[in-house]
C-alpha cells in the first residue's frame, strides 16, 4: 500500500495537497509547522474516525474533531489517495459529518465505498485485511519507540507487533494476564481460597444442609403423625370428658335445685319469724322481769288495802299516830272541867284570874332587859362617837348609836303595849296593880286553896289547850269525845295501813330496782311493773323467736354445710350456662358425686394425653422452627450450581483462550522468526560494515542474535551499539509491516521525529537505512530537524517542507490550497 | 361449551348434557413454596409470599362470588419443600372459605403418607381426593369427581376406560396433561396423567376442571386456569382462577386475575455502550423499579472492546430490593473477527484457531475470544 497524496481542506491549520513518494518521503519543518497535524490527518484520512457501530462518538473522537476543526470555520475535509493491491483509490471524508466518507476508484471511476466500510466508518485497513488498530499500530512508529529502545524493548516491541500489530500487550503478557485471572477469579477445584473451590465447598455444604434438612423434615413428619394420633386420642378423650362433665353437671344441677328449693323453704320460714330485738343484757332483764307480775299484784293489793284502810276523817287520820283515845278523852274532860270559882269578893280582883301573870312577868322582864342593855349600848356608842380621842367625831358609830336607841325604844314600846293588853285582860293597868292584887289574894287560905285549885284547873286547861293546839284540835269537848270514840279504830286502821304502806313501799322499791336494772328508767311502780312485765314478755318472745330462727338457721346451715347460698346459686347458674353451651343430650349421672368421679377420671385421662401431647408439640414446634427454609436452601444450591457452572464455563473459556494464544504465539513466532532473521541477514552486514553476517531470531521469544561471519558464537542484538539496534529495529518494523500485512502489501510507515537523539552520523545512517529499506515499503518521516531536510535535498529524497504557521490565520503558507471535490 | 367471560374470550362449546345449578371457582398449579433460584437473596421470599397472597385472594374471591365450591386441580404446593408452616397457612386460608374446597393432588403434591395432605389436619370444609380412581363429592345438584396423584410421576390416564356412574351431572377434577395442548407448554413439560379431550365426554363427564398446564386454556370440555402467580419468566398474560358457571347452558368460564407479581421480558442492546456503567444504566432503564414485577433482561448487541461486561457485577448493580431481574447475556463481539483473523499476527492466528473450531458459534468460543482479545489489549477478560 502506498499513500499517493493527502489533500486537506481545513484540517487544523493545514490546507492544501501534499504528495508522497512511493518510497521515502520526508516531511520537514520547524515546530508548530503542522507536522503532527499532517500526521494525524493521515491517520484520519486513511482509517477514519474511531466510531462505535451506533450511538455517540467516543470522547477521544470528539476531542480530535474539536482540536482539528478549522478555527475560522468553513470546510473540514480530508482526502487521501492511495494505491492498494494494484488499485488506486481516493478516500474523501467530510469531518463535519462524521459518517460521511466515500471511496472512489481513481482508475476505473465509480464509488467503492462499501469495499472499505467497517461499521459506520470507511477504513483503508479493510482493504488491507487488517483492523484499524493493527493497521495504525503497524504504520506508526512513535518517537519513544526509538528513543527508549534497548534489547528488551526491541524484543517486546517485536512481540507486541507480532501479537497484534503493535498493540498494548504481547502474547506472553496476554497469556500471563489470563493465567493470573484464572488463578485469582476462578482457581482450581482444590485450592482453598479461590472462587471455584470456595463455591464448590459451599455447594457441598449447602447440599449437606439440604440433605440434613430433608431428613429433618422427614423425621419431623413422623413426629407430626405421632402428634396427630395423640391429638385424635385427645379429641376422643375430650369428647368423653365433655359427656361425663355434662352428666355430672346435670346430676349436680338436679341436686342443687332440690337443695335450693329446701333452702328456699327454710328462708321463707325464717322470713316468717321476725328477728325481735333482744335487750343488751337479757339475763338482767329476765331476772328483773321474773315475778314482775306477782310484784304487780302485790302492789295492787297493797294499794287497794291502803286505799281501804285510810280513815275517812282526815282529822282522825292525822291524830291517830300522835294521840290516843284516852288522851282525847282526858283533854275533853279537862276542857269540860269547870274552873273552880274563888270565893266571892274576898278582896281579890276578879281579873287576876284572867291574866297570865307569868307571861306578863316575862314580858316585863324582857322589856326591862331590852331597855337597859339597848339603852346602855346606844349611849356608849354615842359617847364613843362623840368622844373620839382625835377630836374627830365618828359618824358611823354615832349613827349606829342613834339607830340602836331607836330600835330599843321601838322594842320596848311593842313589849309594853303587849304587856298592857295582857294586863287589860284582868282589868289591870299596870304590873304593879296586878302584883298587889295577887298579893292580896294569896293571903286568904280559902282563896289560896281556891286559887290553887283554880290555878290547877287553869293549868290543866292550859296544858290541854296547848296539847290541843299541838294536835291542831279545837278545844270543843264533844268534838274531842267524838274523836276519842273513833280514834282507836283509826289507829288500828292506820297500823294496818302502815304495814301495807311498808309492803307497798317495799314492792315499789323492788319494782323500781328491777326496772332500773332492766334499764326501764324511772316511773310509777305500777307502770314500771307493767313495763317489767312487758319487758319480760318481749324478752321471752324475742328469745323464742331467736330460738326458732336458730333452729331454722341450723337446719339451713346444716343443708348448706359450710357453703354459701349465693355460691350454690352461682354454681347452679354456671352449670345451666355450661349445659346450654354444651348442648349435648348426655343423660345425667346417677349422682353428682358419681358424675364428678367419672368426669375427674376423664379429666385425668385428658390431662395425661395432654401431658404427652404438649411436650411433643413443643418438640415439633421447636424442630419446625429450626427446620431450615427448604426453598431457600434449594435456591441457594441452585444459585451455587449456576455460579459453579459459570465459573467452570469461564474457566473453560479462559483455558481455551490460553491454549489458543499459546498455539497462536507459537505458530506466529515460528513463522515470523525465520522471515525476520532472513530480512535482517540481508541487512545487518550492511549496517555493521560486515562485522555481523548471520542472524538468528528465537521463535519462542523473538529474541534476535547475530554472529560474525564464520563464527558460531551468537551475540545478542542488545549487545550491539545503540545505533545498530535502532537501525535493526527500523528494519524489523519495516519487515513486520510487510509480514503482518495479510495481503502482503506492506503497510506504509509513519515515523514521527525518530532522530532527535541521534548524532549526525547515526541520523545519516538511519536515513540511509530507511532509504534503502523504503524501496520495498513506503516510509514517511516527520522531522523538525534541518539536517533531515538537508539530507533529503542532498539525496534528492522527496521533501515536503512545512513552514511555521501563522497562529492568527491558521493557514499553512507555503503550499497551495489543494483543489477540492471528488474525482 | 364455555362461553366468554368479561374481557376474555373462550370458545363456546356445546351445551351440557345435564344442567346444574352450580358455580365453582377453579384454580390449580399454585405451587406454594416454589424455589426461585437466581433472583438474589430477597426476591425469592417475596415471590413465595406473593403466591400465598394469590391463594388468599382466591379464597376471598370464592367468598365474594358465593360459589358452591372451590376446586383445586393439583400442584397446590411443592411436596419436597412444603412444611408445617405451609400446612398451617393452607388450613387457615382454606378453612376460611365459606364453601367446600375440593383438592385433587397433582404430581408436585401427590397424596403420599408423608405429604401435608396426610400428616396435617385439614379444616372440615376441605375434601382431599386420595384415590387414583375417581371419587364423587356432591356439590349442589352436581357431582365433582376427583382423582389424586399418588406419586410424583408415572400417574396413568385416569380417564382411560372410566365411565361415570349414573346419577346427577358429573364434572371431573384432575391434574393431567391434555395431550393436544402439550405442545404449547414447552419441551420441558412432562405429560403426567396424559389424556385426550375426547375422553372427558367419553367417560360421561360434562366437563373437566384440570390442572398441570400453566398456560390458561378453556375448551368446550375442559379448562386449565394456569398458575395464578407466575412462576417462571414467560408466564405472562392473564392467569388466575376460573369461575365456571354451570347455571347457564352452556356454562360460562370467567377468568379472575389474582396475581400480585408479573413477569416480563426485556431486551437491551448495549452496542452503543462503551463502558460498564453505560451497560448498567441501559439495563436499569429497561427494568423499572417496581415491587410487583420481575424482568428477564436479555442483553444483546455488540460488546465493544472497551467494555468489560462483568456479568455478576452488572447484576449486583442492577438488582435491588425494588428491582427484580435476571440477566441473560447474548452478545456478539464488536471486533471485526474476519479482519482480525486475516491478520498474520498472533491475534489473527488466535482468532483463526478459535473460529476454526466446530463449536465456533458457541458461548464458550465467544467468551474465549473475548478473553483472549481483551488480554491482548491488556484488559481483563471481564467474564465474571
Amino acid at each position: 500500500m502506498k499513500i499517493c497524496s493527502l489533500t486537506l481542506d481545513g484540517f487544523g491549520a493545514l490546507s492544501g495537497r501534499y504528495e508522497f513518494d512511493g518510497g521515502l518521503t520526508v516531511v520537514a519543518g520547524p515546530n508548530e509547522a503542522g507536522k503532527s497535524t499532517m500526521h494525524q490527518a493521515l491517520r484520519v484520512a486513511l482509517c477514519g474516525l474511531d466510531l462505535p457501530p451506533r450511538g455517540r462518538r467516543p470522547r477521544e473522537t470528539e476531542e480530535l474533531l474539536r482540536h482539528y476543526r478549522p478555527w475560522g470555520g468553513g470546510a473540514f475535509q480530508v482526502e487521501v489517495e492511495v494505491e492498494i493491491g494494484g488499485g488506486r483509490y481516493q478516500v474523501v471524508r467530510d469531518l463535519e459529518r462524521a459518517d460521511s466518507s466515500a471511496v472512489w476508484d481513481a482508475v476505473r471511476g465509480g464509488e467503492v465505498t462499501e469495499d472499505f466500510r467497517r461499521g459506520r466508518t470507511v477504513d483503508v485497513a479493510v482493504r488491507m485485511g487488517m483492523t484499524r488498530d493493527t493497521f495504525l499500530s503497524l504504520a506508526t512508529v512513535a518517537q519513544s519507540q526509538i528513543l527508549d529502545l534497548d534489547a528488551t524493548a526491541l524484543q517486546e516491541d517485536l512481540q507486541r507487533a507480532a501479537a497484534s500489530g503493535g498493540g498494548r500487550a504481547t502474547a506472553r503478557g496476554a497469556i500471563d494476564r489470563l493465567q493470573q485471572y484464572r488463578r485469582d477469579f476462578i482457581g482450581g477445584e482444590r485450592a482453598s481460597s479461590r472462587p471455584l473451590s470456595k463455591v464448590t465447598a459451599e455447594l457441598d455444604a449447602v447440599a449437606r444442609q439440604l440433605e440434613a434438612a430433608t431428613a429433618q423434615r422427614d423425621a419431623l413428619a413422623e413426629q407430626y403423625q405421632q402428634q396427630q394420633a395423640l391429638r385424635e386420642r385427645l379429641d376422643v378423650a375430650e369428647a368423653e370428658l365433655q359427656a361425663a362433665q355434662v352428666a355430672w353437671w346435670r346430676a349436680e344441677l338436679a341436686e342443687l335445685d332440690a337443695e335450693l328449693r329446701a333452702l328456699a323453704e327454710l328462708e321463707r320460714a325464717l322470713a316468717a319469724v321476725p328477728a325481735l330485738p333482744l335487750p343488751p343484757r337479757p339475763d338482767v332483764v329476765r331476772e328483773a322481769a321474773a315475778g314482775a307480775e306477782e310484784l304487780g299484784n302485790q302492789l295492787q293489793a297493797a294499794t287497794a288495802a291502803i286505799a281501804g284502810l285510810t280513815p275517812e276523817d282526815p282529822v282522825l287520820a292525822a291524830l291517830a299516830p300522835i294521840t290516843s283515845g284516852a288522851e282525847l278523852t282526858y283533854l275533853a274532860g279537862v276542857m269540860e272541867e269547870a274552873i273552880p270559882a274563888l270565893p266571892p269578893q274576898r278582896g281579890r280582883p276578879a281579873g287576876l284570874d284572867a291574866v297570865d301573870r307569868k307571861a306578863i312577868s316575862r314580858r316585863r322582864w324582857a322589856a326591862d332587859l331590852l331597855g337597859l342593855v339597848g339603852g346602855t349600848v346606844g349611849v356608849l356608842l354615842l359617847l364613843y362617837a362623840l368622844l373620839a380621842p382625835s377630836g374627830q367625831p365618828r359618824p358611823a358609830a354615832f349613827l349606829a348609836g342613834i339607830v340602836l336607841l331607836l330600835l330599843v325604844g321601838a322594842g320596848v314600846t311593842v313589849l309594853t303595849r303587849h304587856l298592857r293588853r295582857l294586863l287589860a285582860a284582868g282589868g289591870f293597868t299596870s304590873v304593879r296593880a296586878m302584883r298587889r292584887a295577887a298579893a292580896a289574894a294569896e293571903n286568904d287560905p280559902e282563896v289560896a286553896a281556891a286559887i290553887v285549885a283554880q290555878q290547877a284547873a287553869l293549868s290543866r286547861r292550859t296544858e290541854a289547850r296547848v296539847r290541843l293546839r299541838a294536835l291542831d284540835l279545837p278545844d270543843a269537848a264533844p268534838r274531842l269525845r267524838q274523836l276519842a270514840a273513833g280514834i282507836t279504830e283509826a289507829q288500828s286502821a292506820l297500823t294496818q295501813l302502815a304495814a301495807w304502806q311498808q309492803t307497798l313501799a317495799r314492792v315499789a322499791a323492788e319494782i323500781e330496782a328491777r326496772a332500773k336494772r332492766a334499764g326501764l328508767g324511772a316511773g310509777q311502780p305500777v307502770a314500771l311493773a307493767a313495763a317489767l312485765l312487758q319487758a319480760g314478755q318481749s324478752l321471752r318472745a324475742a328469745e323464742e323467736a331467736a330460738a326458732k330462727r336458730r333452729d331454722l338457721e341450723a337446719q339451713r346451715d346444716g343443708r348448706l354445710a359450710g357453703r354459701r347460698l349465693e355460691d350454690l346459686e352461682a354454681r347452679a347458674g354456671d352449670l345451666r350456662q355450661r349445659l346450654v353451651a354444651r348442648d349435648t343430650q348426655a343423660a345425667p349421672a346417677p349422682s353428682a358425686a358419681a358424675g364428678r368421679e367419672r368426669a375427674e377420671a376423664g379429666q385425668a385421662a385428658v390431662e395425661a394425653l395432654r401431658g404427652e401431647l404438649l411436650p411433643l408439640e413443643a418438640r415439633v414446634a421447636e424442630r419446625t422452627a429450626a427446620l431450615p427454609d427448604l426453598p431457600a436452601l434449594e435456591e441457594r444450591r441452585a444459585d451455587l450450581e449456576a455460579q459453579l457452572d459459570r465459573l467452570r464455563a469461564v474457566a473453560a473459556a479462559v483455558d481455551l483462550a490460553l491454549r489458543g494464544l499459546e498455539t497462536a504465539e507459537e505458530r506466529v513466532h515460528r513463522t515470523l522468526a525465520p522471515r525476520l532473521a532472513a530480512a535482517l541477514a540481508g541487512w545487518i552486514p550492511r549496517v555493521t560494515g560486515g562485522r555481523y553476517a548471520r542472524v538468528w531470531v528465537d521463535p519462542e521469544s523473538l529474541a534476535v542474535h547475530v554472529a560474525p561471519p564464520g563464527v558460531h558464537r551468537q551475540v545478542a542484538i542488545g549487545d550491539l551499539s545503540q545505533g545498530t539496534q535502532e537501525q535493526a529495529y527500523l528494519c524489523l518494523r519495516l519487515v513486520l509491516a510487510e509480514l503482518l500485512s495479510p495481503s502482503g502489501d506492506p503497510v506504509p510507515m509513519l515515523l514521527d521525529d525518530p532522530f532527535v537523539n541521534c548524532d549526525d552520523e547515526r541520523c545519516d545512517a538511519l536515513l540511509e537505512s530507511l532509504a534503502t529499506t523504503a524501496a520495498g515499503a513506503q516510509v514517511i518521516v516527520f522531522s523538525h530537524e534541518t539536517r533531515v531536510a538537508t539530507w533529503a535535498r542532498r539525496r534528492s529524497v522527496p521533501l515536503i517542507a512545512l513552514q511555521r504557521l501563522a497562529v492568527d490565520t491558521g493557514m499553512g503558507a507555503p503550499v497551495p490550497r489543494a483543489p477540492t471535490g471528488r474525482r | 361449551m364455555a362461553a366468554a367471560g368479561p374481557g376474555r374470550d373462550f370458545p363456546a362449546g356445546p351445551p351440557l348434557r345435564h344442567s346444574a345449578r352450580v358455580r365453582v371457582l377453579h384454580c390449580a398449579d399454585v405451587h406454594l413454596d416454589t424455589a426461585f433460584p437466581g433472583l438474589g437473596p430477597e426476591w425469592p421470599l417475596r415471590r413465595r409470599q406473593a403466591i400465598r397472597s394469590a391463594l388468599g385472594r382466591i379464597a376471598r374471591l370464592a367468598a365474594e362470588l358465593r360459589v358452591d365450591a372451590l376446586t383445586i386441580g393439583g400442584d397446590l404446593y411443592e411436596d419436597g419443600r412444603a412444611g408445617a408452616d405451609t400446612a398451617a397457612f393452607l388450613g387457615d386460608v382454606l378453612g376460611g372459605v365459606p364453601c367446600p374446597v375440593l383438592i385433587a393432588p397433582g404430581n408436585h403434591d401427590p397424596y403420599l403418607p408423608t405429604s401435608l395432605y396426610a400428616r396435617h389436619p385439614w379444616p372440615g370444609n376441605v375434601h382431599i381426593f386420595r384415590s387414583r380412581e375417581f371419587e364423587a363429592v356432591a356439590v349442589g345438584d352436581m357431582r365433582v369427581c376427583g382423582v389424586a396423584h399418588l406419586q410424583p410421576k408415572g400417574t396413568p390416564n385416569p380417564l382411560a376406560g372410566y365411565r361415570v356412574p349414573d346419577g346427577p351431572p358429573a364434572v371431573a377434577l384432575m391434574h393431567g396433561s391434555e395431550v393436544g395442548a402439550l405442545q404449547f407448554e414447552g419441551a420441558a413439560k412432562v405429560d403426567h396423567a396424559p389424556f385426550q379431550e375426547a375422553e372427558v365426554a367419553a367417560a360421561g363427564f360434562a366437563f373437566a376442571l384440570c390442572g398441570h398446564y400453566h398456560m390458561p386454556r378453556a375448551t368446550p370440555w375442559l379448562c386449565y386456569p394456569g398458575n395464578p402467580e407466575p412462576l417462571t419468566f414467560g408466564e405472562t398474560g392473564e392467569r388466575g382462577a376460573m369461575l365456571v358457571d354451570f347455571t347457564t347452558t352452556p356454562p360460562t368460564v370467567t377468568r379472575h386475575r389474582v396475581a400480585t407479581v408479573s413477569v416480563a421480558d426485556a431486551e437491551v442492546d448495549i452496542s452503543a455502550c462503551s463502558h460498564r456503567e453505560a451497560v448498567i444504566e441501559a439495563i436499569r432503564a429497561a427494568v423499572p423499579a417496581r415491587a410487583d414485577r420481575c424482568v428477564r433482561v436479555r442483553v444483546v448487541g455488540d460488546l465493544q472492546p472497551t467494555v468489560a461486561p462483568a456479568p455478576q457485577a452488572v447484576l449486583e448493580a442492577v438488582r435491588s430490593a425494588e428491582r427484580c431481574c435476571v440477566i441473560e447475556w447474548d452478545l456478539r463481539l464488536a471486533d471485526d473477527l474476519d479482519a482480525l483473523a486475516a491478520a498474520p499476527d498472533i491475534r489473527g492466528e488466535f482468532v483463526r484457531i478459535l473460529l476454526a473450531r466446530p463449536d465456533q458459534g458457541s458461548p464458550l468460543v465467544r467468551e474465549a475470544l473475548q478473553a483472549g482479545l481483551r488480554a491482548l489489549a491488556d484488559e481483563d477478560p471481564g467474564l465474571l
